[in-house]
């Protein structure tokens, strides 16, 4: 197609493109068959899944009736999870709006809906308490869980999920609790078995991640 | 006596009018606006609407307070490699004839410590500076969405 390309740059390309494929191939091949299953992956509009769900390390939180969380309370139940700060007044109460919204979108799967938790896992355990996370996430739904701790346990967890985040200094020195927090903005998609399956980036439509989700846990399940 | 009386009424008068005056020759308008009703106790909220100019020079927002709340800032959302990050604005230009969108996830009003706590339902009053040292009232709705 470029006449200007050189023969022999035509061939590696050729060389390099189908080792690609190849191992791609293998790749996909490999999870087809680790998943026992011959139903081809579900077409996402919304979410990318994970070609083989990812266990979580061992982390110890608290939820905002200041009990332990940690991966045993992830057993059995489907959760979106998401990473944040209660100060934050733009995107933190957007997304959380919004699963509350998707949730109410599953509940022609009255099963599923029913084993679907949101958790919220704050970034600020400096200025998000558990009494502070109760009234917060109790405001959005009953169903929600928030969750905060120590800097090692929340870092531990957002690691493995490929969340960052970073706190800013304080704006004035006379306000030590005046500070904004940077954080991913992606939502997580955590299965029964405690396990990172799929990630929602950027979509704004509640019915979309619905339906995906629908769609990857009948395709799991 | 009725000297003073009717002093007190013409400035009273006055007084009340005032507003409507600078409502009319006002070249900035405000729509749509609304607060993003909060988890109750929460110290920030967001406050979002569309600011119109219709005059024929660029005009800046160069403050905007509301006695519902302490303090307010300009602020806005970015999303950068996949992170969300807010910086205030500190000062929002308006091109001639233009309209700029406060909604969520993009430009907003950062609420500070609201005076008393606010539920859907409830209006909040704000005043809005211009750069051409127009004022601007205008009230917003507490929502929840
Ligand atoms: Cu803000």
């Amino acid at each position: 197609m470029n006449e200007k390309r050189k023969r022999p740059k035509g061939q590696l390309f050729a060389l390099v493109a189908s080792a690609v494929i190849a191992l791609l191939l293998g790749y996909f091949l490999g999870n087809y068959f680790e998943y026992g299953s011959p139903d081809k992956p579900p077409k996402l509009d919304s979410a990318t899944l994970l070609p083989q769900a990812a266990d979580l390390p061992d982390f110890e939180l608290m939820d905002q009736n200041g009990q332990v969380f940690n991966n045993q309370n992830l057993q059995g139940k489907w959760h979106f999870l998401f990473f944040g700060y209660t100060h934050c007044p733009d995107v933190c109460p957007t997304t959380l709006l919004r699963l509350t919204e998707v949730y109410n979108r599953t509940a022609a799967e009255h099963d599923l809906q029913a084993n679907t938790d949101v958790i919220f896992v704050s970034v600020d355990p400096g200025r998000d308490t558990p009494q502070h996370l109760k009234k917060y996430v109790e405001y959005f739904a009953k169903y929600f869980i928030g969750l905060t701790g120590k800097k090692e346990q929340i870092d531990k967890l957002s690691k493995a999920l490929g969340i960052a985040y970073s706190i800013h200094p304080p704006e004035a020195e006379d306000e030590p609790d005046n500070y904004l927090v940077d954080h991913s903005a992606a939502i997580l998609l955590i299965n029964p078995q405690g396990q990172f399956q799929a990630v929602f980036l950027g979509e704004q439509d509640p019915q979309k991640i619905a339906d995906d989700f629908i769609k990857i846990a009948k395709f799991v399940e | 006596m009725k000297l003073l009386s009717a002093f007190f009424y013409v400035c009273l008068t006055l007084l009340t009018l005032q507003p409507v005056l600078a409502a009319d020759s006002a070249t900035l308008q405000v729509e749509n606006a609304w607060v993003r009703e909060g988890p109750p106790g929460m110290p920030m909220m967001g406050g979002f609407m569309s600011v119109t100019n219709n005059s024929t020079g660029d005009v800046s927002i160069t403050r905007i307070s509301s006695p519902a709340f302490k303090s307010i800032e300009l602020h806005e959302t970015i999303m950068q490699d996949g992170m969300a990050k807010m910086r205030e604005v500190s000062e929002l230009r308006i091109p001639a004839g233009q309209t700029v969108v406060l909604e969520p996830g993009g430009k907003h009003m950062m609420l500070f410590n609201p005076v008393k706590p606010l539920k859907a339902g409830d209006t909040v009053t704000f005043q809005l500076s211009g750069s051409d040292d127009q004022r601007v009232e205008f009230s917003a709705s507490v929502k929840r969405r």
